[in-house]
């Protein structure tokens, strides 16, 4: 803000300098000695957004899937069948090498092994093992890429999940929605560019909260907009009961009429962004209800993504509405779905988990393919990290649980640019270390915003004297993946 | 003379403040960046270099020629030396800013940028003493500036046209000829280019730096003074990996800070090579499938067709004009011709819109009209747009009668038609399009039949027919059930609702489970006005029957007039007292919210009294029951009544059924007939359980018993 003041007050001076310089005065050299930054321009932002993209994207807009709490790959996508062998055995140090624990299982004096009690097939081209878990996803296997290395630093779910959604475990950076959003702008002018949707599972859950979604540094119209299960999607969009459009219309053309005054009198960014947001929310009192309204949508839909679609504030119904905003131009919607922290009475509530995730997540992918929109859509589904192959607390065998490990975990991809079918990636037998192809959270972004038509390094923001990215110093484009 | 002294006067004072912008833009060059005005006059540096450099030689000429003395008229001479060096200055400051924008190697202009500078100041000097007459350092000064300008003139032709820009002619080029991903070998196609870009400059028979010559196949394989490139042993270790992936500050990075650098495609390409063996004379196609080296390498010969767009580009203007908030037109990547057009908002779509596309008819690829409100007649206008690759129609309410008109759109590849009515009887027209790729035809109204004749029709085309519901049953979810509240005072009316419009919903208030031999079908809001559970289940044509919703409801009719407990609840749950017996608030499953009471170690007496002597016709006690927090059912009910005439008498007595294993909290209700009888007093006896039972993991220690509400009618 400071710096945008200063720039704002020197504007006016810089008109002056170049009045004189015409003049053959030569304060010009005088002045730019004396401040160097006289010469530039808005921090350089209007070179870097005007290169944007930079180059022929693959994807146009993406739906991120969070299964927030961090589902089990033992249960899911990374098959080891050494553990159900070993069950009850030590996990020997030598796998474990040193690897801090949480504290909910630093005390525990034992480490024992335990295996997926869910059945494994494979499926699909690339004989992918999917636990029965999941009987919609594998049916969709040929149209993802299951990624069996992740891997992330954190070891908390505030951290991971902060880490996931902005590259940094401490939360101030924007998040992955409000940079492309700043990035490459909205597709639709009447919706935001960044939606977010949130459900509850019925497992142990986490919380989310609205920092996941902020614009950070950003400015404030990239931040994400949640819309909520309520009967208004949006809050405070309506208009109150007796009130006309054109009223509205007659009252935001005054406001703005103010707001200029004030922002050439003060220069705070801000106060045009607020102008542009009423804007937009203007055009969004008639655009959302276009798109929420799921009534004529045909009986097969609620078929293929299962009835709870209908209910709003559900998953399947989070993914119903991701593919009628991302159909109408929302370049990131955002899913949140709590409950996947199954710490103990996993096989129970993974159960319960998986029932209410499977079929519509499968379900968006197939919905977006018979559309064409598969491939300029990126999918993205997974949590914020792994859960360990020992258990936490007494072992039973239908009854364990798993701790936090970030070592290795999966996650899918589908559309935008991914290679279909494909698995990447393999951890070792005992499913901790990772053997082959990690892929870093910093990667994951780099990747997103390769597929996007950014290139990683390019796209920054200057704040408090430094250039920001979503992936700070780090992240490679994991180029085995794209089409 | 005033005119031409005041003339000459402006000359001195632009040249004094010339030498300040240069000086400032040489010592401050790194910091600055340049404003599009000034961009501007920075690209006016080639354009008027040209003129410093005929009057410096013009300047030169006269001053050395004998016959021609600048003496001749020193005031003309004056403003011609004056003129030069503005002109010159202006050279060189157009010139600094231009070096300031971006995509200047930093040493090439290096030299360029010292030797101009160097000039324009020498130039001074030059006039600077002749002015003084001092000939001979005017004449050292001369000297001086004629060899910077052909100098300067130099470097910076090379800068502009290239380094071998005039000797070119005379060389022997080797440009390659493009050859087809077939016919291309490994090092003469792919590896051998960027060597000749990047390093041979200095690895060549003439330059050979390090002892090192990349030339050929054999100069590569023995290597330079720190012995062979490649390790075919460890390729990881050869020495052209390791140079040119130190970093670039590094003394040893290849190539030299300065030169032009390889790019990481070009990096990886060397590196995927060597690791695959380094194979000279491969062909691309011979290597194995997963051959990362093949994967990095056949990009350089298959042609990106996004990248290769042969027309010309709309104008930004045009492009401006028609985007607004309910159309986007954008090229597809920046500095592509190529652009594609979105429209939003079904309520603000007015088919001419489309018409006013025809501006940008040639660059059109991409169009989405998905879920507007078209008529069949519009979808004629889309075949103008003869570059179109792609055309979204989802949701458009077409039914094809002019679909055949397609297929003038040669580049049509991609057609979604998703969720129209299209006819059968336009199958025809749609079979005509067949230089599609994919076309996709999910809840189109085309039968079985009609498909796989279209597939017939279309062979080369992906026919996308999507979800298919293939009989198998998935079952509804649960009916909601709408009430104001759990307790009522004389009658309650509870609506129940499904998010699926056409399902039967079933119910029962008996409290057994709603199917289809017991059930009562709900056609409009149910008026219950007596304790009851209600269950609910819904069903539907197609789909498994839900699994059931219940809730309970529960009638307070009459309050009596005091209430007291005899022995206080445990500390911990101790609500309100007997207040909370009484206050119509149902406690939900969370029994530490204040709503229940909490009983181990005393038991639970509640007496009532009622004024008037009414005729009392039960009595409902609300129990929870969460076994895995050591809640149980109460070990036994006694409830005891007292009219004005009588004493005590026991009414019931009853020893609830026992839990053998963990359930899921639920809530009990236990009824007690009062038969009409107008008590005076009541008085319930409730014990908790003690001791727990042996299978529980509290076994022998004493249970709680938890109540929230007491109903009398």
């Amino acid at each position: 803000m400071e710096k945008e003041q200063l720039e704002h007050s020197l504007g006016h001076n810089r008109r002056k300098f170049l009045s004189k310089v015409s003049l053959g005065i030569g304060s010009l050299a005088l002045g730019s000695l004396l401040i160097p930054d006289l010469f530039k321009r808005g921090g350089g932002e209007d070179a870097i957004m005007a290169a944007l993209p930079h180059f022929a994207p693959k994807a146009k807009r993406v739906i991120y899937l969070f299964q927030n709490g961090a589902p089990s790959q033992f249960e899911s996508f990374d098959y080891k069948p050494m553990l159900n062998q070993h069950i009850g055995k030590e996990l020997p140090e030598s796998i474990r090498m040193g690897q801090r624990l949480t504290g909910m299982t630093a005390g525990q004096s034992s480490f024992p092994l335990v295996g997926s009690y869910f059945g494994f097939q494979q499926y699909g081209e690339a004989r992918a093992w999917i636990s029965d878990l999941f009987p919609h996803t594998a049916r969709i296997v040929d149209d993802i890429c299951i990624v069996k290395s992740m891997y992330t630093e954190a070891i908390n779910h505030d951290p991971a999940l902060t880490f996931f959604q902005s590259g940094a475990q401490v939360g101030n950076r924007p998040s992955m929605g409000a940079w492309l959003s700043y990035g490459l702008g909205s597709e639709n002018n009447n919706l935001p560019a960044f939606c977010v949707l949130l459900s509850r599972g019925r497992g142990n859950g986490q919380g989310v909260y609205s920092k996941l979604w902020t614009n950070g540094f950003l400015d404030s119209v990239h931040q994400g907009v949640q819309f909520s299960a309520s009967e208004d999607p949006v809050l405070y969009l309506k208009d109150p009961k007796g009130m006309r459009r054109e009223d509205r219309r007659r009252m935001l053309d005054k406001i703005s009429e103010l707001n200029h005054l004030n922002y050439q009198a003060f220069g705070d960014p801000e106060i045009t962004a607020k102008i542009q947001q009423y804007e937009m929310a203007f055009r969004m009192q008639t655009a959302v209800p276009e798109v929420t309204d799921i009534s004529k949508e045909p009986d097969s839909i609620i078929k293929m993504y299962g009835p709870d679609c209908l209910i709003p504030g559900t998953y399947a119904a989070n993914c119903l509405l991701a593919r009628k905003l991302s159909e109408s131009g929302v370049r990131f919607v955002q899913l949140y779905h709590q409950g996947w922290d199954q710490h103990d009475n996993l096989p129970t509530e993974m159960a319960k988990q998986a029932k209410d995730v499977d079929q519509a997540s499968a379900a968006l992918i197939q919905d977006l393919k018979q559309r064409g929109l598969l491939d300029e859509t990126l999918v993205i589904w997974g949590g914020e990290f792994g859960r360990t192959n020992y258990c936490q607390g007494k072992i039973q065998v239908d009854n364990y649980g798993r701790d936090h490990h970030p070592r290795s975990f999966s996650i899918w991809m589908a559309g935008g640019g991914v290679k279909p079918g494909i698995v990447y990636g393999e951890t070792d037998e005992f499913g901790y270390n990772i053997v082959e192809n990690p892929v870093h959270v910093h990667d994951f972004h780099a990747t997103i915003l390769h597929l996007m038509g950014i290139d990683h390094e390019r796209l920054t923001y200057k704040h408090l004297g430094r250039r920001f990215r979503l992936t700070d110093v780090h992240g490679h484009v994991v180029k085995d993946i794209l089409v | 003379m005033t005119k031409s002294f005041k003339f000459t006067s402006i000359l001195q004072n632009l040249l004094i403040i010339l030498h300040g912008l240069c000086l400032v833009l040489v010592l401050g060059h790194e910091r600055l960046e340049i404003p599009a005005l000034l961009e501007f006059i920075g690209r006016t540096h080639p354009l008027i270099l040209h003129f410093p450099i005929v009057l410096l030689l013009l300047l030169t000429l006269i001053f050395w020629n004998p016959k021609l003395s600048l003496l001749d008229n020193p005031q003309f001479s004056k403003s011609l030396f004056l003129v030069t060096l503005v002109l010159t200055g202006m050279t060189v400051l157009a010139g600094l800013l231009l070096a300031a924008e971006e995509g200047y190697v930093k040493e090439e202009f290096f030299l360029h940028q010292w030797t101009g500078v160097g000039l324009f100041w020498l130039a001074t000097l030059w006039f600077v003493f002749w002015k003084k007459q001092k000939f001979s350092i005017a004449r050292f000064f001369s000297t001086l500036t004629v060899i910077l300008i052909i100098i300067t003139g130099h470097l910076g032709a090379s800068m502009t046209h290239g380094d071998d820009f005039l000797l070119a002619p005379f060389k022997k080029e080797s440009r390659l000829k493009k050859v087809d991903l077939e016919e291309a070998v490994s090092f003469d196609h792919v590896i051998k280019p960027i060597l000749e870009q990047k390093c041979i400059s200095c690895h060549k028979a003439s330059k050979q730096k390090g002892d090192l010559r990349l030339d050929g196949e054999s100069f590569i394989l023995t290597g330079g003074k720190n012995g062979p490139s490649i390790d075919f042993t460890n390729p990881e270790l050869s020495t052209i990996i390791q140079r040119i992936l130190l970093p670039i500050d590094d003394e040893e990075h290849m190539p030299p800070k300065g030169k032009t650098q390889l790019t990481s495609e070009e990096n990886e390409l060397i590196i995927a090579w060597i690791n695959e063996s380094a194979h000279f004379d491969k062909k691309l196609v011979n290597y194995p499938e997963d051959s990362e080296f093949f994967h990095l390498a056949k990009n350089i010969f298959v042609e990106d067709r996004m990248s290769n767009y042969q027309f010309p580009a709309a104008a930004a203007s045009t492009i401006g004009k028609l985007n607004n908030d309910y159309r986007l037109i954008q090229a597809i990547y920046p500095s592509s011709p190529a652009l594609r057009v979105a429209f939003f908002g079904r309520g603000n779509f007015n088919p001419k819109q489309i018409d006013e596309l025809s501006d940008i008819k040639g660059q059109l690829v991409d169009l989405n009209l998905a879920n507007m409100p078209l008529n069949d007649e519009d979808v004629r206008k889309l075949s103008q747009f003869s570059q179109l690759e792609k055309i979204n129609l989802n949701g458009t309410g077409i039914s094809g009668t002019y679909l055949d008109e397609l297929k003038s759109l040669k580049q049509l590849k991609s057609l979604s038609l998703t969720g129209n009515p299209i006819d059968a009887k336009n199958l025809e027209k749609l079979g005509q399009l067949t230089q599609l790729e994919q076309l996709f035809i999910w809840e189109t109204r085309l039968d079985p039949e009609s498909i796989s004749t279209l597939k017939t029709m279309l062979p080369e085309t992906i026919i996308e027919t999507g979800f298919e519901d293939k009989g198998q049953l998935y079952q509804l979810n649960p009916p909601i059930i709408q009430a104001k509240s759990g307790i009522f005072h004389d009658k309650i009316d509870v609506s129940i609702k499904h998010p699926i419009g056409s399902v039967s919903i079933f119910y029962t208030l008996d409290n057994t489970l709603p199917d289809s031999g017991n059930y009562v079908l709900y056609e409009k809001p149910i008026t219950i006005d007596k304790n009851a559970t209600l269950r609910v289940r819904a069903f539907a044509a197609g789909w498994l029957g839900s699994e059931e919703n219940r809730s309970v409801f529960f009638k307070a009719g009459v309050k009596p007039s005091a209430y007291h407990l005899t022995f206080p609840p445990d500390n911990a749950y101790k609500g309100k007292g007997a207040e909370t017996l009484f206050d119509l608030q149902k406690g939900d499953e969370d029994f530490a919210s204040g709503k229940w009471l909490g009983f181990k170690d005393n038991d639970c007496e509640i007496i009532m009294e009622f004024n008037e002597a009414a005729p009392l016709e039960s009595i409902s006690l609300s129990f929870l029951s969460a076994e895995a927090s050591y809640i149980f059912p109460p070990a036994s009910v006694e409830i005891w009544g007292k009219t004005q005439e009588s004493n005590w008498i026991l009414l019931h007595a009853e020893k609830p059924e026992q839990p053998n294993q963990i359930r899921e909290r639920k809530q009990l209700l236990l009824d007690y007939a009062l038969d009409g009888t107008p008590y005076h007093q009541l008085k319930a006896i409730i014990k908790p359980i003690n001791p727990l039972p042996k299978w529980h993991q509290g076994a022998g220690q004493r249970g709680w018993m938890f109540i929230d509400e007491v109903f009398i009618n």
